[in-house]
């Protein structure tokens, strides 16, 4: 795909909601997204998957508007330019096994309407190697690991070399070594596109994202840098050589002292936080506001 | 809360290919895995395999009737390679569901509609594959020096348009059903309906050729001046069937109403006016049938060969070399001047008229006044007592079949004509005449053997005449078979004239020969059907 043109904002989300039912699954959920690796935390259940889906333009929500490079990505043919600038890696994507990697990610790349043929399999060459499967890009998807499958699932959504990237948890099963590639490898894609990453891994999330967001309850709780959720905890993450039970998380480290993160005792002596620690408070202030 | 972030991103233009173009990259993408997956490769294997070895193997089928060979190749196209597209294609319709990529696929650009386009083209590959196989298999059929009969090239082009058809019911049943049995279960359905296509012959009607296969009206091999095989209009009849699955399959994936409706009334007037059409008999080739029953004559071309003359239809005088190597080995043992006179002649016939499909039976009347109709034909056409052979030919008990008839022809100087059975020396007589021929006569003569009961039929029902010998007289015709023919033929030769005389008791033949002879039978059991 060649690049022709820039905006200020790849996607634009305004008062998302959908229900499921008698639940709401996004509550008028806001956002907007540029170049660069936007995170996307929360817990499980808090509606990050839905949001990936709605912007994704595979669901259509009850309310709100999204729209993507400028199109409309509801309705009508702005839909179909949203999907001819989108590579989305579902959570569990399926494969078609009896396939090769090269076939299956050649499938796609014809389902995105790549029709020069010597064009397209040199694109499906270029992706298959930019994860890394160019030398089994013959095998046969069912003879492939878990880990070699999941690069294939993002080579597909890497093909056409799409503007906007949505990743639902890609490292998700990976080895260390892997998931430093994985991260390598967004960073990279980052630079001149959209890239929303849904994790649980609060690390990729630090080393990874220019902007994270924390959903919960369908609700967006904190949008910054992971500078500054790791903020959101600081001075209430302590050491101590005993447990201590008021804490809101309490652990013993592998040195045998406690590491606590919740209110800390006066003279404690304090941890610079993590992005963890920032995460755990604001879902422990949320909490406490939802008693309230 | 409301979420802000903005930086710069660089945009990629839309890809510019048309759908159209992406539909077509997508028809080579499935066409390609179509054709190497492996219940189309098992499909074509199975289909070629029984055939390659019907024509290389021992008793090879060397004297194919070419229209007669073509139902049986659409039967096998219906059942194998039409299965097979059907499951195919299903499984490829049904694929994004079955393997749940299709919260990927369903986000990708070329619309659903599209796609089954895509599928249903696709499909157009297995049928170009079957048209190339029937291609070749007729070619090589056509080219074999025994082959007789015409192939309408409709005919050839009827087993793609089965796989069209039932490729084309494979993408519907996916765009209606998830669940991937439903595919194999229609297959069967269909073979099954072929089946009863092919029997619906016995019921005198037409209504079989609403089925994908055109089935023939008649079991028995015609000359193509009598078929009735309206392929031409069978095809329009398929190619408006696949029309209107193909119409519903893309409707069913999201083609317009105002698109679809117009095209689904034109498929299905084009398949409703095919069908229509294929179901009314041709009156003229009814009456000719009619006609050449009982006067094969005027369709026919004579060749005379080292004094005997050969009259076959015009579509069969391929087979003449055949039955003259027959005729020769026949009469090589006997005593010269045993033909008589009139000079030999043999004449194919053909059962088009008043064939017993419900198996019924003629009296004895009927069968008469056939006889009597065969022998004022023979004379009229100036080859009087002419062998009669049918419309097959090829296999050991076909050959057995005319042999004995030559046999016959020798022995009572007569053509066989209507049912009639020889019995004592005479029966025995012609057994060995026929047997003696060849190794293939002897080992019809054996076949047909195993297969009578009461009295061996030498039978080719493809005519209207039987000629049959009593079990016992029979088994001393093959008991003589046993013995070296240098030793029995000087025997038939001195003593012919006893021999072919109705007075000779089988005891005495035995006797002759020196072979065992089985027990008398019960007076009441005597065949008093015996010719004299």
């Amino acid at each position: 795909m060649t690049l022709t043109s820039a905006t200020d904002v790849a996607v634009r989300a305004d008062g998302v909601v959908l229900r499921y039912g008698h639940t709401t699954a996004l509550d008028g959920v806001s956002l907007s997204l540029g170049a660069g690796v936007t995170g996307l935390l929360g817990p499980n259940g808090a509606g990050k998957t839905t949001l990936l889906r709605v912007i994704a333009t595979a669901v259509r929500p009850d309310a709100g508007d999204v729209s993507a490079f400028g199109h409309d990505a509801l309705r009508g043919p702005g839909r179909l330019e949203v999907r001819r600038r989108l590579g989305y890696l579902p959570q569990d994507p399926g494969f078609h096994r009896s396939f090769t990697a090269f076939e299956f990610v050649d499938y796609v790349a014809i389902l995105k309407e790549l029709t020069n043929r010597s064009a397209r399999h040199a694109e499906v060459r270029r992706v298959l190697a930019l994860v890394g499967l160019d030398a089994v890009r013959t095998k046969r998807i069912r003879a492939l690991s878990g880990g070699m499958r999941q690069r294939v699932a993002l080579a597909a959504a890497l093909v056409g070399d799409p503007a906007l990237l949505i990743l639902d948890e890609p490292t998700v099963g990976l080895d260390p070594e892997q998931r430093m590639r994985f991260r390598e490898l967004f960073a990279d894609l980052a630079e001149d596109r959209a890239v929303l990453l849904s994790t649980h891994q609060t690390e990729d999330v630090m080393s990874l994202c220019r902007t994270v967001v924390v959903l919960d309850q369908g609700r967006v709780r904190f949008t910054g840098t992971p500078t500054d959720l790791a903020g959101l905890a600081a001075g209430r993450v302590w050491t101590s050589d005993s447990r201590v039970p008021g804490a809101l998380a309490s652990w013993r480290t592998g040195s045998g002292a406690y590491r606590h993160v919740g209110d800390p005792p006066p003279s404690a002596p304090l941890l610079d936080p993590t992005i963890e620690d920032g995460y755990l408070t604001l879902v422990d202030l949320r909490a406490t506001e939802a008693q309230r | 809360m409301t979420a802000v972030m903005e930086a710069p991103v660089t945009v990629a233009a839309a890809s510019t290919a048309t759908r159209r173009q992406a539909m077509l990259a997508l028809t080579r993408f499935e066409a390609v895995r179509m054709l190497r997956h492996p219940i189309t490769v098992a499909a074509f294997l199975l289909y070629l395999g029984p055939w390659v070895w019907s024509l290389t193997g021992p008793g090879a089928d060397r004297y194919p009737v070419l229209p007669s060979v073509v139902v049986s190749l659409q039967m096998g196209a219906m059942l194998l390679l039409g299965g097979a597209t059907l499951v195919v294609v299903n499984l490829a319709v049904l694929r994004e569901r079955r393997h749940r990529t299709d919260a990927v696929s369903d986000l990708l650009v070329l619309p659903p509609h599209w796609r089954t386009g895509a599928f249903l083209l696709a499909i157009l590959a297995p049928a170009a594959l079957t048209l190339l196989v029937v291609c070749a298999q007729v070619v090589i059929l056509a080219v074999l020096p025994g082959r007789a009969g015409q192939v309408d090239v409709f005919d050839v082009a009827i087993p793609a348009a089965i796989v069209a058809v039932l490729g084309a019911a494979g993408a519907l049943l996916g765009q209606l059903v998830r669940s991937p049995i439903v595919a194999p279960l229609t297959a069967v359905l269909f073979a099954a309906a072929g089946f009863v296509a092919i029997a619906s012959v016995a019921t005198g009607t037409t209504w079989g050729r609403l089925l994908p296969v055109l089935p023939d009206d008649l079991p028995i091999p015609l000359p193509s001046v009598l078929l009735d095989r309206p392929s031409g209009r069978h095809l329009v009849y398929l190619a408006g069937v696949a029309a209107v699955l193909v119409v519903l399959g893309l409707f069913r994936s999201g083609t317009r109403a105002r698109v679809a409706l117009p095209a689904l009334a034109a498929a299905l007037a084009v398949a409703v006016a095919g069908g229509a059409a294929q179901l009314v008999r041709d009156d003229a080739v009814l009456a000719a049938r009619v006609t050449t029953n009982d006067n094969p004559a005027p369709v026919q071309t004579c060749e005379v060969r080292d004094g005997v003359t050969y009259c076959a239809f015009d579509d069969f005088t391929a087979w003449i070399p055949a039955w003259e190597g027959v005729l020769r080995d026949v009469v090589r043992l006997a005593p010269p001047g045993a033909a008589g006179s009139p000079p030999l002649a043999v004449r194919q016939w053909v059962w088009s008229d008043g064939f017993p499909v419900f198996g019924g039976t003629f009296g004895p009347e009927e069968t008469a006044a056939r006889a009597q109709a065969q022998r004022a034909t023979d004379k009229a056409a100036g080859t009087p007592e002419a062998i009669p052979v049918g419309t097959m030919w090829g296999d050991d008990a076909t050959a057995a079949a005319f042999a004995s008839g030559v046999a016959f022809r020798l022995v009572m100087g007569r053509a066989v004509a209507g049912d009639t059975t020889l019995c004592g020396a005479r029966g025995a007589l012609l057994v060995w005449l026929a047997g003696q021929a060849n190794s293939r006569t002897a080992a019809g003569l054996r076949q047909l053997d195993s297969q009578s009961s009461g009295s061996l039929a030498l039978m080719d029902f493809t005519i209207d005449n039987g000629l049959y010998v009593d079990d016992r007289d029979a088994a001393v015709g093959l008991a003589m078979l046993d013995r070296p023919a240098a030793e029995i033929a000087p025997l038939v030769t001195a003593h012919w004239s006893e021999l072919t005389s109705p007075q000779t008791s089988i005891e005495q033949v035995a006797s002759l020969f020196g072979v065992p002879v089985g027990p008398a039978p019960d007076p009441a059991f005597v065949n008093v059907g015996c010719v004299r």
